[in-house]
């Protein structure tokens, strides 16, 4: 497998829809294959740091609106 | 036209359980708070107008997100802060090859994660994306939703879905080496 071959793959590989036999050569492939590797070590911190934001609720004032719009509208049908 | 209290328990229990989460989309894909809340706003608005045309084939969240990126869009396109079209070739080529072998991070992943400043660092990144790469990442990466999911929230194949998450992680990476680099002795 070419490393453009990995890179068309990647997401369905972690997707785990791909055969056994096309996961056992991107495995292969990143042993064998250092930028690749690098690759893979970045895509996965990246992965990990987008979890460390802090999750932004929604507005409360936001919310409230809505709310108060839901009940205009509710329960008349 | 009024709701059907079914459909009104519904909505309001959307917005208790994903209220967050719709937000967060608006806000990724504008990157601006006043214009995600206006988003939000009008998509409620509009699923309230037409729910009866609401079929029941996807679930309630996953029409309220779908909604909820195109008003964000419309707001980008409203404003024309951002050309909200992409024009993304649908397929990986060989540009995305070349963006793939760009400098790697030589900073330690433990020490990236753990660094308050690469968290900043990660959201003024989001700006190299387009707004549907800024979708695509936020559902996938982020929320953690399937490609399935993704693909019915953003009415695009589970193909499409693949190539602009792919894309936006290359962009990020690329647009963060210069940080995540290790720093000169």
């Amino acid at each position: 497998m070419s490393c453009s071959d990995l890179l068309r793959r990647l997401t369905e590989y972690e997707d785990g829809v791909l055969s056994a036999d096309l996961c056992g050569a991107l495995e292969e492939h990143f042993r064998d294959c250092l930028r690749c590797a690098e690759l893979r070590r970045d895509l996965a911190t990246l992965h990990a740091l987008c979890h460390q934001e802090s999750p932004l609720p929604m507005p409360v004032a936001l919310r409230e609106r809505l709310r108060q719009a839901l009940q205009g509208q509710g329960g008349s049908g | 036209m009024a709701l059907t209290p079914d459909l009104h328990e519904a909505l309001a229990q959307v917005l208790e359980t994903d209220g967050d989460r719709l937000f967060r989309l608006a806000l990724r894909v504008t990157r601006d708070p006043g214009l995600a809340e206006d988003a939000v706003q009008e998509a409620f608005t509009s699923a309230m107008k037409s729910a009866s045309s609401f079929r029941g084939e996807a679930r309630l969240s996953t029409w309220l997100h779908r909604i909820v990126y195109t008003k964000a869009i419309d707001q980008l396109r409203q404003r024309a802060r951002e050309t909200p079209l992409d024009h993304d070739a649908a397929e990986l080529g060989p540009e995305d090859d070349r963006l793939a072998h760009t400098a790697s991070w030589s900073r330690p992943p433990d020490e990236i994660v753990a660094s308050a400043e690469a968290r900043g660092a990660l959201e003024e990144a989001m700006g190299v994306l387009t707004p549907l790469q800024r979708a695509a990442f936020e559902l996938r990466e982020v929320e953690g939703r399937t490609t399935e999911e993704a693909a019915q929230m953003l009415d695009l194949s589970e193909g499409a879905i693949r190539v602009h998450l792919h894309r936006a992680r290359l962009r990020l990476r690329k647009a963060l080496a210069p940080r995540f680099g290790r720093p000169a002795a």
